[in-house]
């Protein structure tokens, strides 16, 4: 059986507040480029780490996350913060350019992780209970099962790190509904992460 | 010990909690601790949680150096760019609406009419105005500009770089205006022309060589040797519009291959979009006896908006046309006047397909001269379906992506930024609604029906 980590690691966390962030957009909007290489330190991990989530390639996620960032270059004018926090209306940007790349993708007979053939398993016993992903590429497999909505409560939850208020703007739903969809995508995933045949043990 | 139901609200705000604590560095015992009467229901599934935040996907430090220099290049061509669409610049309309009056106007309108002819007649512009000529720091800037075109070694570029110059010398002219420094004036409007001279001149080269570039092409393309990429762009193109010319086919082609092109036809596209606002304030203002220039200029500038385009992107959407409501409501969405579709997705409607008596409102920016710009929906009403259920994508105006629905926020600052110039498209919206009333019926490949339409009406 896979070693269980108990543990999340640790990730370097920002320690700005949301009243520093505004400021920051603020000489941005005045056309500062220096706030918009702060915006960049602040966010380009995060949305790349969502996009990352969401793409089968960090290639593809490389090239998403330059473009959602060009994008918020031209759109920051219109940003307002009464409508919704910058991290939010950052990720429905980055939300966008996933589905144009998947729509793009399909124009190019590419093959969008909704419809690839999963990757075949790795040396593993069949009647091995899986307690972890051994890797990323395998956690996409697993999450190509979601449904949309639970895969986008995932990303913006773990990969970009959005608080479940921040997750509620971006998807534009209420917190609880938010709360609701990051527990079923969790369970949909443990349910994913067992082997065929072994789905009726799992705990609820 | 108890088990609750999997989907029992209180299971999934106690996992929210632990979640919360495991990202401050609890461990999953830590958390079981606190909550022992549903322990075992929780163990698997923050397990499973931990398991995914572990994978993370992780970004490579000097792929993301270079990003970020790739972005930082991309900051400072906006910025030098687009100067004026960030707030807290000098803005000749705002400069107009409050500072200038009386004859400043009328010497304005006259100049303005003239410099927007000239540029009409020439091609593209860019502005950027920092230093007015009466600061000290104008020399410098001057200065700089001239160093700027002595490294600036291609047609296209050269060209591109003169017309942003004759928009800098116009909006100072107008600021000039307002001194009455008439010296001054006589001596940047010398310069405008100049500029214009230069730009006509490059211009020229550059048509002459691509017309040399789409030669060399079409004998590629007899030979079946075009590269990957423009095939790709082809075959794209031939996917995604279903009346699309072998003209079209050929621009695209032909801009594949020539950057510098597609860098000329932008410019020139956001030059027109300039100038046609700016010729509608002259309209509005201008001196009875020069209207009928003004109105020339303007039809010149409308016809030149509509017909500067990327191959593949389609034409503009009258008022008219937009005015014929909504044709359809299918499943999968609903489409205007048989152009316009907008999708709706599997959750958009909580999973149930539109019913009769749901009520949509569809709203459309509309430029003064009747060209629809930006499509939005605005409202749904659904029975038994909250607002803040409702997601819906887009495929508007060419473009397709995501529309949070958001009651009364119809303005994806996203889609402005793509389709209309903010500063230079004013118009007004207006709204169309359609009521579903025979859905199921099928006709065809589709199951479809049609709302009632047209209503064209003011915001609601």
């Amino acid at each position: 059986m896979n070693q269980e980590p108990t543990r999340i690691h640790s990730r370097v966390e920002t320690s700005l507040t949301d009243g520093d962030i505004a400021a920051i957009v603020q000489q941005a909007q005045n056309g500062e480029a220096a706030a918009f290489g702060q915006l960049y330190e602040i966010y380009s991990d995060r949305v790349f780490r969502y996009v990352a989530y969401r793409v089968d390639s960090d290639a593809d996620a490389e090239d998403i996350t330059e473009d959602v960032f060009i994008r918020m270059l031209e759109a920051i004018g219109s940003f307002k913060w009464r409508d919704v926090p910058f991290s939010a209306w950052l990720m429905r940007i980055a939300h966008n350019r996933v589905i144009d790349h998947y729509r793009r993708g399909r124009l190019r007979t590419a093959t969008p992780l909704d419809d690839a053939p999963p990757i075949p398993s790795r040396d593993r016993d069949p009647q091995e209970k899986v307690d972890t992903f051994s890797d990323l590429q395998e956690l996409r497999v697993a999450m190509a099962g979601l449904t949309d909505l639970q895969r986008q409560v995932i990303s913006l939850r773990f990969g970009s790190d959005l608080s479940i208020a921040e997750t509620a703007h971006a998807m534009n739903r209420n917190e609880g509904a938010v709360k609701a969809l990051q527990h079923s995508a969790i369970r949909a995933l443990r349910r994913l992460m067992l082997p065929r045949g072994s789905e009726g043990s799992e705990t609820q | 010990m108890t088990t609750l139901p999997p989907d029992d609200p209180a299971v999934s705000d106690v996992v929210h909690e632990c979640l919360e604590a495991l990202r401050h560095g609890e461990s999953i015992d830590d958390c079981l601790s606190r909550h022992p009467d549903i322990a075992d229901q929780l163990r698997p599934l923050l397990a499973a949680a931990v398991a995914m935040a572990n994978v993370a996907p992780t970004r490579d430090d000097i792929t993301r150096r270079m990003a970020h220099m790739r972005f930082e290049g991309a900051v400072r061509h906006h910025l030098a760019t687009n100067r004026r669409t960030m707030p807290g610049r000098f803005s000749i309309r705002d400069w107009w609406n409050t500072r200038a009056s009386g004859w400043t106007r009328a010497w304005a309108v006259g100049f303005a009419t003239m410099a927007v002819f000239v540029i009409l007649s020439t091609g593209a512009a860019y502005a950027s105005t920092d230093a007015l000529p009466d600061s000290p720091l104008y020399p410098v800037k001057r200065a700089t500009e001239h160093a700027r075109l002595a490294i600036t070694f291609s047609d296209a570029s050269r060209a591109i770089y003169h017309l942003e110059l004759i928009e800098r010398r116009t909006l100072e002219l107008a600021a000039v205006a307002e001194s009455g420094d008439q010296a001054r004036a006589e001596e940047l409007s010398r310069d405008v022309l100049k500029n214009i001279e230069f730009a006509r001149v490059e211009a020229g080269y550059i048509e002459a060589d691509v017309a040399q570039q789409q030669e060399t092409v079409l004998k590629t393309d007899a030979t079946g040797q075009l590269n990957s990429e423009t095939v790709e762009s082809v075959v794209t193109l031939a996917s995604d519009t279903s009346n699309t010319s072998s003209a079209e086919v050929t621009d695209v082609v032909q801009i594949r291959v020539d950057p510098r092109l597609r860098a000329y036809i932008e410019a020139e596209r956001q030059t027109a979009a300039r100038a046609y606002a700016a010729l509608q304030i002259a309209h509005q203002i201008a001196p009875s006896h020069m209207r009928p220039h003004v109105l020339n200029a303007l039809t010149l500038a409308e016809q030149r908006y509509r017909t500067t385009r990327f191959p593949g992107e389609p034409a503009p959407i009258s008022r008219t046309l937009f005015a014929q409501g909504i044709a359809r409501i299918t499943d999968r969405g609903l489409t205007i006047a048989g152009r316009l579709p907008f999708e709706i997705s599997h959750n958009a409607l909580g999973n149930r397909p539109p019913q009769d008596g749901d009520v949509v409102t569809v709203g459309g920016y509309v430029r003064d001269d009747g060209m629809l710009l930006v499509l939005r929906l605005y409202a749904f009403e659904a029975e038994g379906i909250a607002e803040d259920q409702i997601w819906l994508q887009s495929e508007a105006l060419g473009r397709s992506e995501d529309v949070l629905f958001i009651p009364g926020f119809n303005v994806s600052v996203d889609d402005w930024a793509q389709v209309g110039n903010p500063t230079t498209d004013q118009g007004s919206w207006v709204y169309v609604e359609g009521t579903v009333t025979d859905y199921g019926a099928v006709d065809g490949e589709d199951i479809h029906l049609l709302g009632k339409g047209p209503t064209l009406f003011p915001r609601p």
